[in-house]
């Protein structure tokens, strides 16, 4: 059980980790290439969707990366 | 909403006014509700319990009275061995004690009291 | 709908709204507060800061569960749904107030990490009856983070409306974990047989109300109307639906809405682009079929949100025979025009 728990711990330390650093780059770059709304949305507005973003990443990396190749 | 999304928050719900019940009943089925609340509030500064797999929780209903009050696990040979943390102020407090301890002592340093020993 | 996101879309109706949520906050944690004060005046200011901010959210959070089926129950009730977003963050706070107090009162004193001490303070898996329930409640309050965190237009457009009804359909899990973790926890150690009538009763009330309403949904979505030799399905006649609103049927298995508008005939696609709302409760306004959930707007010959916005559904032919409406159940493209029919 100790073990599980550890790994559950990290993998969830990873996800929200990894999430920051996708979100930063989503909210300030990326999403701004698939989400025309997002051109004129202000900093704070940006920051606001950061906790969302890291919270969704993987669903969000599929959309960047699905209109990347469109 | 769409058809199908109707149907599932239709079978989540009949799935849950199910499960729901079935597991709140075992929660509650040991619970005593003739027993008075305020006796079994401990009178003692502190509790100590042993849980599972060596860890032993400290609940201190008020700080301690004495100045410095260090955790120490007792060692094979009945000797204090390694410092494991202080208890400063109210709350409960969680330590992981190792294979070798014998059991666990609250010391005053400062005084070089014992508060409290207590062995396995 | 808008041109860029804002921070958060306020209206006069929005702003009243938030005023009440926070004005019944700060109301019940005062009455806790001095309650708590006067009947146990040894309770400790963390103590009663964790009760007062978890009774809170799961109060909130039955008034957020019953607010969906009795909408579709009774349209009356559609104004508190029209803001239920700013109730479920607001909720998630006090929610998030209870489990980092809960986490520095009990479990970052010791030695080991407070994450790791929620895990493992009780190792009681196996027990159906000593479940640790603080795991419980951390998980209720991750499904309940990426709720919250997400209650904005465009987690809906990027996530895909879909993805996104689904990850707000978790609070239904994050319920169940939340009432377990209140009778494993709380109830263990103050025994009181009201507040466990009054957590049961709660839960027959939501569980009673969310199935009400599936079955009345249910019957609509079976209505099976008569076709004509050219497949088109007669639905009703043309005096049963009143000038600028709707009825809604199922064809096909999907919902239209006919609506009449100055006298003629439209139908359109009965489910909202923005949440799903149901665009047959809602009425004509300037000319445009207005979404009873938040207010969305389309135009009602071509299922087209009016420039700038660029939302657009189905739409459906219509004729009438005899002053009986019927649809061609096959749908046009999102956004064709056709021409609306008189009656």
């Amino acid at each position: 059980m100790e073990t599980v728990i550890n790994i559950f711990i990290i993998a969830l330390g990873l996800y929200f980790g990894l999430g920051l650093l996708f979100g930063l780059y989503f909210l300030f770059a990326g999403a701004t290439t698939i989400d025309p709304l997002m051109k004129e949305s202000k900093k704070v507005v940006r920051l606001l969707l950061l906790p969302g973003t890291i919270a969704t990443w993987p669903f969000l990396i599929g959309k960047l990366f699905q209109s990347k190749k469109v | 909403m769409i058809a199908k999304q109707r149907k599932a928050h239709k079978l989540v719900w009949l799935l849950m006014a199910v499960v729901v019940p079935i597991l709140l009943f075992f929660a509650i089925k040991d619970l005593d509700f003739a027993a008075n609340i305020k006796a079994t509030e401990t009178t003692e500064q502190f509790k100590v319990e042993l849980v599972k797999d060596r860890t032993i929780l400290i609940t201190l209903s008020k700080p301690l009275p004495s100045s410095s009050s260090v955790l120490y696990e007792i060692d094979a040979a009945g000797k204090l061995g390694k410092v494991m943390g202080q208890l400063q102020g109210k709350g409960t407090y969680e330590f992981q004690v190792s294979e070798a301890a014998s059991g666990i002592a609250i010391v005053d340093k400062i005084k070089n009291e014992n508060i409290y020993t207590t062995t396995f | 709908m808008g041109l860029d996101y804002k921070l958060v879309l306020w209206n006069k109706h929005k702003k009243n709204y938030d005023k009440l949520i926070a004005l019944g906050m700060v109301l019940y944690l005062i009455v806790f507060f001095v309650l708590s004060l006067v009947t146990n005046a040894e309770m400790t200011a963390e103590t009663i800061i964790i009760r007062a901010f978890g009774s809170l959210a799961i109060i909130l959070l039955h008034l957020i569960l019953v607010i969906g089926p009795l909408t579709r129950l009774n349209p009356n009730y559609l104004p508190i749904l029209y803001n239920r977003r700013h109730l479920g963050v607001s909720m998630f706070l006090a929610a998030l107030i209870h489990g980092v107090f809960s986490t520095i009162n009990f479990h970052t004193l010791g030695s080991k990490n407070p994450i790791e001490s929620i895990f493992t303070s009780n190792m009681d898996y196996g027990s159906l009856t000593n479940f640790p329930f603080q795991v419980l409640g951390f998980l209720a309050l991750l499904i309940l983070f990426v709720m919250a965190s997400t209650s904005h237009d465009f987690f809906l457009k990027n996530l895909s409306p879909k993805i996104w009804k689904r990850l707000h359909m978790l609070v239904y899990l994050a319920y169940s974990l939340i009432v377990l973790h209140v009778f494993l926890g709380a109830f263990q150690q103050e025994t009181s047989p009201f507040a466990i009538g009054v957590l049961c009763l709660g839960f027959v009330l939501i569980t009673g109300l969310h199935l009400t309403a599936a079955f009345k949904e249910g019957k609509i979505d079976s209505f099976k109307a008569s076709k004509d030799s050219d497949g088109w399905l007669e639905v009703c006649t043309t005096g049963e639906i009143e000038e600028s609103r709707a009825k809604i049927f199922t064809v096909e298995g999907e919902r239209i809405a006919v609506f009449k508008n100055e006298g003629k005939l439209s139908a359109i696609h009965n489910v909202c682009k923005h949440q799903g709302g149901p665009l047959g409760e809602g009425k004509i306004v300037d000319g445009c079929i207005t979404c009873p959930w938040h207010g969305y707007q389309y135009l009602p010959h071509n299922g087209q949100s009016p420039p700038p916005f660029t939302e657009k559904v189905k739409t459906y032919q219509l004729k009438v025979v005899n002053g009986f409406v019927y649809v061609n159940p096959n749908a046009y493209e999102e956004g064709t025009e056709v021409t609306p029919i008189s009656c």
